[in-house]
């Protein structure tokens, strides 16, 4: 075997053992047959190792297997709830956007946002506005233009990247715009899901841009009275998108385990398994926010945020079992029709 | 086909088997030939591109041979393959149509 066959097969391991079985031989075949002259020096092109690492993923997450499609199915799903959510956020983000341009009337504090007709205007509005490209992904995605999804969701993400925001809470993003890029490819099952799907970002940013100027002004005040911190500062662990990420995901995996419980009917490995891969950004995103300041309010908020965190690795853990257990077996890996080590030259 | 219609990488690999059946190399040979040199299938690509036809019958497995101590495996075209290779054929060709009629049109106008 020669260095740049080694290397080549090496590569080859990105795909999966059973489909290696069937065309490793002939891949390894059609690779050396285009190659160059063997030295030493001599390894795959980057361009060939990422046609091998696509494959690899179409493969992995494609319905070649019901293995393989339940995992593409989870994918998918993970890029769906985590775009679902961001696009519930960008809902909110855009309201208090609306209030700080005194385009609503709503009790917000002095925001810097730059001189009219500034660039410093231009950037603040610019970044304010880059909340829409999340509801566009999330509507694209729902009525099956994934192309359009990943576009915008990928300019999303820069746009978040630039602009400074917390680190920790763009976890969530990446998950979301890596699974869409690697779930919607072209060999995934087209699916335009109902028209009012697409409203529920919507509906679910106002409740919690209600719930959250509810408890923002309900914080406000009690922060202003002798009884600080009082009884409910723990309610500001729950606050920001990493927070209400968590209750919302806490809420979801428990419905689900209820389910999973209920009888076979509602067994399904994807659910549990994208709820798992949520919980892993949102606990990074969460223990993040873990102060070390001493007095009482950073006590009780930092206790909250290891209960979350235990909570989201407690309940990800069961899911992956679960998941796990239900997905479909491995497809059982086939031999070669020929085999070419007896023919092959030493 | 899918609903999703024929990408060209797949349009080029059924044209390279139409004529005889080939080998990974061959076909990557002859795609880069036919599209004289504009598109060079990577082997990752090519057999992604190559499960997808099977998937759908386009191409079957037709022999396999030891080259040299290799393993060569020879696709060929299926009937419905030729089809489907036809009709895009038939709507490239369409297409092509459409726009020298409009470019013929468009330089008997005079327009710059």
């Amino acid at each position: 075997m020669t260095t740049l066959e080694d290397r080549y097969r090496r590569v080859l391991r990105l795909l999966p053992a059973a489909y290696r079985a069937e065309r490793e031989e002939e891949m390894v075949s059609a690779f050396l047959d285009g190659a160059g002259p063997d030295d030493e020096n001599a390894r795959p092109r980057w361009p060939e190792i990422a046609g091998v690492a696509a494959l690899a993923v179409r493969i992995r997450l494609g319905g070649a297997t019901p293995r393989s499609a339940a995992w593409g199915r989870t994918v998918r799903l993970t890029a769906l709830i985590g775009l679902a959510f961001q696009a519930t956020m960008s809902c909110v983000y855009l309201a208090q956007t609306l209030g700080v341009y005194g385009l609503l009337p709503l009790p917000f504090d002095e925001t810097p946002i730059g001189d009219p007709a500034s660039a410093d205007r231009l950037w603040h509005v610019t970044r304010d506005l880059s909340s829409l490209l999340w509801i566009a992904a999330y509507v694209a995605l729902v009525r099956g233009r994934p192309r359009v999804a990943k576009a915008t969701a990928a300019l999303g993400l820069t746009v978040y990247v630039l602009s400074g925001t917390e680190a920790a809470e763009s976890f969530v993003l990446v998950v979301a715009t890596l699974a869409l890029l690697a779930g919607y490819h072209r060999d995934a099952p087209a699916h335009r899901h109902p028209g009012r799907l697409a409203a529920l970002p919507l509906v679910a940013g106002a409740a919690v841009f209600l719930v959250m100027m509810m408890s923002t002004w309900a914080m406000t005040a009690s922060s202003r009275s002798p009884e600080w911190p009082g009884t409910w500062v723990w309610v500001w662990s729950w606050l920001p998108p990493s927070g209400l990420f968590c209750l919302a995901l806490l809420v979801a995996c428990a419905v689900c385990l209820a389910a999973h419980l209920t009888g076979p009917r509602w067994r399904s490995p994807s659910v549990p398994l994208a709820l798992a891969i949520l919980t892993v950004p949102v606990t990074l995103a969460r223990l993040s926010y873990l102060n070390p300041g001493s007095d009482q309010a950073t006590d009780t908020m930092n206790a909250v945020t290891v209960a979350q965190a235990v909570a989201l690795v407690l309940t990800g853990t069961i899911l992956t079992v679960i998941g796990t257990r239900t997905l479909p077996a491995r497809r059982t890996q086939r031999k070669p029709a020929i085999d070419v080590d007896d023919q092959r030259p030493a | 086909m899918n609903s999703r219609g024929m990408t060209e990488q797949a349009f080029l690999v059924l044209t390279a088997l139409a004529d005889e059946s080939r080998h990974g190399y061959g076909i990557v040979q002859e795609v880069e030939r036919l599209s004289e040199g504009r598109v060079h299938l990577k082997i990752g690509t090519l057999y992604g591109v190559l499960d997808r036809l099977a998937a759908e019958e386009l191409l079957s497995l037709d022999r396999e041979e030891a080259h040299q101590g290799r393993l060569r495996r020879y696709y060929r075209l299926t009937d419905q393959g030729a089809s489907a290779l036809e009709a895009e054929a038939a709507r490239l060709t369409e297409t092509a149509r459409y726009a020298t009629e409009r470019l013929r049109a468009r330089h008997a106008g005079g327009t710059a």
